[in-house]
């Protein structure tokens, strides 16, 4: 296709930069250039731990069209292969389950381990005889793709060619290091998903900037007004916005969430909300936190996957409903928002729109990563040529 | 024929560790070699997913006679 024309624009400094242009929310082509420059070869969320919490746990999803199934391991390590088998390419597993031994293909029932070496061949070499000298097992595992488990999600490079997830994400991690303590997903009531008639970018846009809370979430802005926001933005990696009067979650019984541990004074009143780019909406609070997983599903078509998470694995059902409740309720509040904006980029005479210098720098950060990564994308054209994308090693 | 049915019900029913114990019994009334090892990675294959014990002795048998590695 031909080369963007506007990435420039949206990388001048937040007052003069414009925003992206509609053709990167509705043009199937430039969604397929992102799919792989914007997804594929960087981290991006795939899904929970807490869906495989057991040894043997198995769950395919698709990514961006990609079969994948992820799966705990008998050493209990969460793992991520393409769902397919190396024999015809059949899908393996087809819904989640439990491998109480080998994973087996349900064509010719070649057999994995779930750490993904080929174990069995059967009547590969004509009926009753397993081997044959052409067929070397030893190469013909799945196809692993690279995965990494931060804050319980499970975050995946498909390309394999980023830099390992501690230095892509060395910011983040370091911001939030006081939380990195165990997370307990708060199990069936502290998950939800909402079907969203958007680019999946404008969901990662809105999240970023507080700018819209008095208008879209008049709730939350009666106690945490605009004014006790500030943003946050690191360029290439994360942006989002923080607030300086969290109010704690309070039941009938005066009852709260337990608090995470040995955190700073500064998180008694505190609570961030990130978006790591690509595609993960994160939030924290002294007493919980939350995950957004945003599941692109063509170019004006997304998914959030939205996982509740506190300090313990005791906490009370009720109140536990009510804050996912509460969430549920703020987050379907932005939905006429994104899906709006979406329907506006239908507009021919939209140029990308203009950010506020000192309301909108969080997501002109995002636009700008698109930007700056579409272009570095376009002078390496062979790199993410889709054919030669995540092919096992010859 | 009798086994024959068992083996229907078994895979109608998806029983994987039904399907490696029937085909192993299979295996071991089998009149020829290369039907005991037909047999025999039929049970291998189902005893491998269903992780039933068996596994270790079929692969055994299959090794034996040079039919799996």
């Amino acid at each position: 296709m031909e080369p963007f024309s506007d990435l420039e624009a949206v990388q001048n400094p937040v007052a003069r930069a414009r925003g992206l242009a509609n053709a990167h929310y509705t043009d199937l082509s430039v969604y397929e250039v992102e799919k792989h420059a914007l997804l594929f070869r960087q981290w991006a969320g795939l899904g929970v731990a807490a869906d495989i919490p057991q040894i043997g746990d198995a769950k395919p999803v698709d990514f961006l069209d990609v079969p994948l199934v992820m799966i705990r391991d008998r050493s209990n390590r969460v793992r991520v292969f393409q769902n397919i088998c190396r024999h015809r390419g059949m899908i393996l597993i087809d819904a989640p389950k439990k491998i109480e031994g080998a994973i087996r293909c349900p064509y010719h029932s070649w057999c994995y381990a779930t750490d993904g070496r080929l174990i069995s061949t059967p009547h590969v070499g004509g009926p009753g005889i397993n081997t044959h000298e052409d067929i070397d097992r030893d190469a013909l595992g799945l196809i692993e793709v690279a995965s990494y488990i931060w804050r319980d999600i499970i975050w995946v490079n498909l390309s394999g060619t980023a830099p390992a997830f501690e230095i892509a994400m060395a910011e983040p991690m370091e911001r939030w290091s006081e939380f990195d303590q165990p997370l307990f997903h708060g199990g069936a009531d502290s998950r939800f998903e909402l079907a969203l008639n958007t680019n999946w970018k404008l969901a990662v846009e809105n999240y970023c900037e507080s700018y819209h809370l008095p208008w879209v979430h008049p709730g939350l802005n009666s106690y945490s007004r605009l004014e006790d926001h500030y943003n946050i933005q690191s360029a290439g990696c994360y942006s989002g916005q923080g607030t300086t009067v969290y109010r704690q979650l309070t039941g009938n019984r005066a009852e709260k969430f337990p608090d995470f541990k040995n955190l700073s004074s500064k998180w008694n009143q505190a609570a961030e909300y990130l978006a790591i780019y690509p595609n993960v909406l994160l939030g924290t609070h002294r007493d919980h936190a939350f995950a957004v997983i945003i599941a692109p599903l063509g170019p004006e078509k997304s998914i959030e996957h939205v996982h509740l998470y506190y300090a313990t694995d005791a906490t009370e059902p009720t109140l536990r409903a009510q804050n996912t409740a509460q969430w549920k309720s703020v987050l379907e509040e932005d939905i006429f928002v994104v899906e709006g904006m979406q329907r506006g980029r239908h507009g021919p005479g939209f140029d990308g729109g203009r950010f506020s210098p000192a309301m909108d720098a969080p997501t002109h950060c995002f636009h700008a990563w698109v930007a700056k990564t579409l272009t570095e994308a376009q002078n390496e054209p062979a790199q993410h040529s889709p054919a030669s994308a995540f092919a096992p090693a010859p | 024929m009798q086994l024959d049915i068992q083996v229907q019900a078994a895979h109608a029913r998806q029983d994987s560790a039904a399907l490696a114990e029937l085909y192993a019994a299979g295996s071991a009334t089998a009149q020829t070699l290369d039907e005991q090892c037909f047999l025999a990675t039929q049970a291998y294959i189902f005893a491998l997913e269903s992780n039933h014990p068996l596994a270790e002795q079929l692969h055994a048998f299959l090794v034996q006679n040079r039919r799996d590695a």
